[in-house]
């Protein structure tokens, strides 16, 4: 056979098996043939770094877009306190005297500024698995963002003994769905018995008394957050600043 | 806050369009630095490791290692960015708890199972490869690229690029490549 065909067949992945004999035969004992193998693999191996340079400047790019495009806007926060700070400056200018009920911290805007949904790290999901399992079952309805199910299933799995990991993403799926008490209760059980997660419970417990207004608990798991964990422990200060 | 459903396919993404590699990063940009947070690296750090992770896809697609998406696109990122993470943290010899590992990494094993993570560095003929191939004429460069990157064969290489035959086609590679090995050549005699 045709040593460059059986080449061409070897880098298009199309050897049959009996080339696949032939090719291996000829690595062994055709030095030519070795040395052609070997100068077109370095060169596949050459342009996939040529590529790769090329694809890192793009992502550089777009970190620059994302950071330029980050200064250019101030902050949907700095943008919201700032207009907060202007209305009340010219609520006093005015004289209005129910403006005392907006100088609080806006506890809305700063769970929305600081809530994003922790993503599917456990379970992974493959469609054609043949997977048909519960713990399938709430992951995915999770990933798809049906939480109601998700809960209803991670609920199940928990009446027949649980799953790792389950407390956290079922009370995750309570805060989507603005049910917090539920949700605290939840990460409770997670700080205390998931060691991989409790970090991030905590997190989240500290937004959830945020949205539920309640400043006295979300400043109490904030200073626990800053003291214990490194997980947005920049984030923790600075809600913390705002805050007091 | 909800997490955007992506409607990039592969095929967007094998055809090598920069619109779709723009939005795959956007979009699972946030989620991946969320999660990556948990492992104490710098914020610098876990945008390194987003970029290299999010390589390695790529090149996975391409090169045809994924056939379909039996996942998220989000899986895939996260299960390269943990192995990147693990192997970061190493090096840093910071302390990488095992059950921890286990339990996040276990089960994506099978998920990635074909793909080629890093790479060894260059070696010195193929850095002198690199050199020359940077030299060949745009059309060389894309017919190998098209070849050896993305896997087409000679037929899908006629009808991408517009050649007239599969034969000027074989022709042209086998002229890019003399055309490479002379460069060679010529750089050692020197």
């Amino acid at each position: 056979m045709d040593k460059e065909l059986l080449l061409y067949n070897y880098f298009a992945n199309q050897l049959t098996e009996d080339e696949q004999l032939l090719f291996d035969e000829l690595l062994k004992n055709d030095m030519d043939f070795k040395a052609q193998f070997e100068f077109e693999k370095d060169l596949k191996r050459v342009i996939k770094e040529y590529v790769n340079e090329d694809l890192k400047e793009k992502l550089v790019g777009y970190e620059k877009e994302i950071s330029a495009k980050d200064k250019s806007n101030p902050s949907k926060w700095r943008f919201k306190n700032w207009s907060i700070a202007a209305s009340i400056t010219l609520l006093i200018g005015l004289g209005w005297i129910g403006f005392k009920s907006l100088s609080g911290p806006d506890y809305d805007n700063l769970y929305q500024d600081n809530f994003e949904g922790y993503p599917n790290t456990v379970y992974t999901i493959s469609r054609g698995d043949g997977d048909t399992s519960k713990e399938r079952d709430a992951f995915a309805a999770y990933e798809a963002g049906e939480y109601e199910k998700a809960i209803t299933a991670f609920q199940e799995l928990r009446s027949t003994g649980g799953i790792s990991h389950g407390d956290f993403y079922q009370a995750l799926s309570y805060l989507q769905l603005g049910k917090n008490a539920q949700a605290i209760d939840l990460l409770k059980n997670v700080i205390l018995n998931d060691e991989a997660f409790k970090a991030e419970a905590n997190w989240y417990m500290a937004l959830a008394y945020l949205k539920d207004s309640d400043k006295v608990n979300a400043v109490a798991t904030l200073k626990k957050h800053v003291a214990d964990f490194n997980y947005n422990k920049n984030k923790a200060e600075a809600l913390l600043r705002e805050l007091d | 806050m909800k997490e955007a459903k992506t409607e990039i396919t592969l095929e967007d993404l094998r055809n090598g369009s920069d619109k779709a590699l723009k939005q795959v990063y956007e979009e699972n940009r946030e989620k991946f630095l969320n999660f990556a947070r948990r492992y104490h690296l710098s914020d610098e750090e876990n945008i390194d490791v987003y970029q290299d992770a999010y390589i390695i896809f790529y090149d996975n697609v391409m090169s045809g290692k994924v056939e379909s998406f039996t996942s998220s696109i989000a899986t895939y990122l996260f299960g390269v960015g943990k192995y990147l993470i693990f192997d970061r943290m190493k090096k840093n010899k910071k302390k990488v708890s095992s059950k921890f590992d286990l339990t996040i990494v276990g089960r994506e094993d099978e998920l990635l199972s074909g793909f080629e993570m890093e790479e060894q560095e260059l070696t010195t003929e193929q850095t002198l490869l690199q050199k020359h191939f940077g030299t060949l004429g745009k059309q060389c460069q894309e017919l190998l690229t098209l070849f050896y990157y993305r896997g087409y064969t000679i037929k899908e290489i006629m009808q991408a690029e517009n050649y007239n035959s599969e034969n000027v086609v074989k022709a042209a590679k086998s002229r890019c490549m003399k055309t490479l090995r002379e460069r060679i050549q010529a750089n050692n005699v020197q």
